[in-house]
């Protein structure tokens, strides 16, 4: 019936999201978002960590509520206040992170919340029976009686499929389904994808892996910064193209820097590899240095090992080979306090998590890593005024609006709080700055600011690492760039001979003649 | 948290109180009794006499213990729900060198509470060694480790370390030098009381004012945070353990010294869970919990007096105090979950 109302051979629109923003306390997750799902078709929803996308399928499917904005399913507007309502509708969600019982066998998992009774007793036999069905059905291979934690991660994932299919969705929302599996069992999800799509089921790839969209989707939709950049047909596209929608062209911004004097060599990675949460390696032997006056930039799409390589370099995660020297000295099974006395400071990618911590006082997170150092400490005792009047001075020297040293870091804008990192980071005049996403989430006037600040530091002599998923902001600031791509660096320009395009191809991991030998 | 202003911190208690009160005095009212002797009672008759005021000092101090040990660990983000365990192994580590050793009081007292201090300590450390090292929930492991202290203790004063002629399952009595000084005239209250009191003001000094301090709080409020700062979080977590047995210690050791004047298998009603209520009573505070521990004190005799008094029997005083201290403390705890959910926001953000 809808069918006749649209133009020619378009398809309904099963989905339609309008004007979706959802803000966070001190950052905007979505703002204006769009998005359009059709009937039969798999529509992939791409851009960077960060970017938004994840966000906009949890609001599609319940678990959060917009500010603003409309969704209609089904040609009539709803309103999604659970993933119950959503299932109800139709719209079913597989995480990233698994959500089964791991002591339950696969039947148990599927059926739960929904169990079918024999008089009082849980039907153990009506389950397993069930799960075979829809095993068979949709072509899932799965063994019903097996328990979650003795199956691979491929089968978990699976059963998670099946969990939705069994509450009858019509509407599959997949978050980075790839990310935990082999490149065999990828293909062998799309495999079954396809297969759902050919029944009628529509599908939402959330994904960052632009190689996969292209031989996997029927349409693609690029988020950035929160934001809607646009839908296209696959088939009409290029991974170039996507990828310039993901990294964006609007912002450029000028950054006026003299050429770097380089010095000595301040950070020295050799060979370095360390493992990701679930245990895969993450970064696969990354070597590179920086020298003193000069600002390393490091670029990739998201997810590439940046994240796991910042940590290991920090010492918030061990490595698994490699060495890293700080200033000659060996630091790669340093403390993260050792790290800093040696001269490191660090700017982390989540301000929230481990950048700050939000119900202490502003003078509380001004001082970490320096609380026991004199003149903020002598021995056991804090300098509580000393102290004070250190946050006051940070506050001052970095325009931090609205800051008391005793109200709560919480109380401030996403924006303030960074600028208090910087501002305690840059404090005791770090030898090496770390800077991971410094201005992600802040505004512009802000992103100005730490700019200037991170050239100004460059020109009296530190040593930066910069890592950001700006394109523009690596290309603005950056003397030197190295390439991530799984886990490696595959390769490195001068920051003033590099263009976006030569880039931009080195972050897909295709050709690239000045490959370096990671 | 320190900065909302006194009035906006004593206000929401205080309609707690209010409100728990009026609700009780329905309850008395369907019961056929009038509510108001029970509010005297309850409320007003601890302070009618030096004598029942003195017992409601004696009742507070291992409250205020008890509170400032499970406060210690809170406030790093690490639930002790072993106190009552390790408050029964230093009440007999004190009962120990009470009545196996002697000397002057000046050896022996602080003897005992640095014994009864030290095994405390041990005793927490070892669910702290678990929590740190293999992930194990302390909240698992002190709850069982409870059973372990009651027991033993029970069976070395049923066994090695029965009294002679006791009819119950109790030490020998300790050396009389060994006995805290008394300081009000025909009452129990004992200087205990002060070293509690000091003991608060040491815990605030602690955590506002060290080094050590500072990596606790942090490390509760956020330990990533924590971890990026170079604070070790696992001899942070080991720490606030160690230092919350030494309290749990301390509050046997007083007890034995102040009150007990020997080691009673048994002795304790479970002071070890009211400091969870006491803690939350003051919001994790280290200067608000002598308070808390005073109302907490005051509700107990006042229950005692109640029962005798009026009409109303035992069990419906019980029920009353609980809805008082279900009232506070669940705007108490309330305030100190939201804390803690807004550090969980951030991290899932």
């Amino acid at each position: 019936m809808r069918m006749e109302e649209q133009h020619g051979a378009d398809v309904a629109p099963v989905v339609v999201m309008r004007g979706i923003t959802k803000e966070f306390p001190g950052v905007i997750a979505n703002q204006d978002a769009r998005f359009d799902l059709r009937e039969g078709e798999v529509h992939a929803l791409v851009g960077e960590n960060g970017a938004g996308k994840s966000t906009l399928m949890k609001i599609l499917f319940g678990l959060y509520t917009p500010d603003a904005g409309s969704i209609t399913v089904g040609g009539s507007i709803v309103r999604i206040e659970s993933p119950q309502t959503a299932i109800d509708l139709g719209i079913g969600m597989v995480h990233q992170h698994f959500m089964l019982i791991p002591s339950l066998t696969v039947a148990e998992n599927i059926s739960l919340g929904m169990e079918q009774k024999r008089g009082p007793f849980y039907d153990l036999d009506a389950a397993i029976e069930h799960a075979r069905q829809l095993s068979t059905t949709y072509g899932l291979r799965v063994d019903p009686s097996a328990r979650i934690r003795d199956i691979s991660v491929g089968e978990r994932q699976r059963v998670e499929i099946l969990k939705a299919l069994g509450r009858g969705v019509r509407v599959l929302i997949l978050d980075e389904p790839t990310a935990v599996l082999t490149p065999q069992e990828a293909d062998e999800l799309f495999h079954v994808l396809w297969g759902l799509v050919r029944q009628g089921m529509s599908i939402v790839l959330i994904t960052h892996k632009l190689r996969e969209v292209m031989n996997n989707s029927d349409r693609v939709t690029v988020m950035r910064a929160g934001q809607y950049v646009g839908t296209v047909d696959t088939a009409a596209t290029s991974t170039e193209e996507l990828a310039r929608m993901m990294v964006g062209r609007d912002i450029l911004l000028r950054v006026e820097k003299g050429a770097a004097q380089p010095g000595a060599v301040v950070l020295q990675a050799v060979s370095v590899t360390t493992d990701d949460d679930q245990g895969l390696p993450a970064v696969r032997g990354v070597s590179f240095e920086v020298r003193a006056g000069e600002i390393y930039g490091i670029a990739g799409v998201e997810g590439n090992g940046q994240s796991e390589l910042l940590e290991a370099l920090t010492g918030l995660r061990k490595t698994s080979g490699g060495s890293i020297l700080l200033n000659g000295v060996h630091i790669e099974r340093a403390s993260a306090r050792r790290r800093r006395e040696l001269g490191m400071a660090h700017i982390p990618e989540d301000r929230l998590v481990y950048g700050s911590s939000e119900s202490s006082s502003i003078a509380d997170n001004a001082v970490i890593g320096y609380h026991y150092h004199p003149p903020l400490a002598r021995r056991f005792w804090l300098a509580t005024s000393r102290r004070a009047r250190w946050a006051l001075d940070l506050i001052r020297r970095f325009d931090i609006r609205g800051a008391r040293p005793e109200a709560p870091i919480g109380s401030l804008s996403g924006g303030n709080i960074q600028k208090l990192i910087l501002a305690r980071e840059m404090s005791r005049e770090p030898t090496l700055l770390v800077a991971a996403q410094p201005t992600r989430g802040v505004d512009i006037g802000a992103i100005e600011f730490f700019h200037r600040k991170l050239i100004e530091y460059r020109d009296a002599g530190a040593a930066i690492l910069l890592v950001s998923a700006e394109l523009s902001e690596v290309l603005a600031l950056a003397d030197r760039i190295g390439v991530m791509f799984d886990g490696r660096i595959v390769a490195e320009f001068a920051g003033e001979e590099a263009t976006e395009q030569e880039l931009g191809l080195a972050m897909l991991g295709v050709g690239d003649a000045r490959r370096a030998s990671a | 948290m320190r900065q909302r202003g006194l009035v906006a911190e004593v206000i929401p208690p205080v309609l707690s109180l209010v409100a728990a009160l009026a609700l009780s005095g329905l309850i008395i009212a369907a019961l056929g009794s009038s509510p108001l002797p029970v509010y005297k009672a309850l409320l007003l008759s601890p302070f009618e006499s030096l004598a029942t005021f003195s017992e409601v000092l004696v009742r507070m101090v291992p409250l205020l213990l008890s509170g400032l040990a499970v406060a210690v660990a809170f406030r790093c983000g690490v639930f002790n729900l072993g106190v009552e365990g390790q408050l029964y192994l230093g009440a007999f580590a004190a009962a120990w060198v009470g009545f196996a050793l002697v000397g002057p009081g000046i050896v022996l007292i602080p003897a005992a509470l640095l014994f009864g201090a030290l095994v405390g300590a041990v005793y927490a450390f070892l669910p702290g060694v678990l929590r740190a090292y293999s992930g194990a929930s302390e909240i698992v492991t002190t709850i069982m480790l409870n059973y372990v202290a009651i027991n033993l203790t029970t069976y070395l004063v049923t066994g090695p370390f029965r009294a002679p002629n006791a009819a119950t399952a109790d030490s020998e009595p300790i050396a009389a030098t060994a006995h805290l000084a008394r300081f009000l005239p025909e009452s129990r209250a004992h200087v205990g009381l002060f070293i509690a009191l000091s003991l608060a003001v040491g815990l605030y000094i602690l955590l506002y004012q060290t080094t050590i301090g500072y990596e606790l709080r942090m490390t509760g409020a956020n330990p990533r945070f924590a971890e990026y700062g170079g604070i070790s979080v696992r001899r942070t977590v080991l720490i606030a353990m160690l230092l919350s047995g030494v309290l749990a210690g301390l509050l046997g050791a007083i007890e034995v010294l102040g009150v007990q004047y020997r080691f009673r298998s048994g002795f304790s009603p479970g002071y070890g869970f009211d400091g969870i209520t006491v803690a939350l009573l003051a919001r994790v505070e280290p200067l608000a919990i002598p308070f808390a521990a005073f109302l907490f004190a005051v509700l107990r005799a006042g229950a005692s007096i109640a029962a005798v008094d009026t009409e109303v029997s035992r069990e419906v005083v019980d029920v009353l105090q609980a809805i008082i201290i279900l009232f506070v403390t669940a705007e108490g705890l309330w305030s100190f979950v939201r804390r803690r959910h807004v550090v969980a926001a951030g991290q899932r953000g």
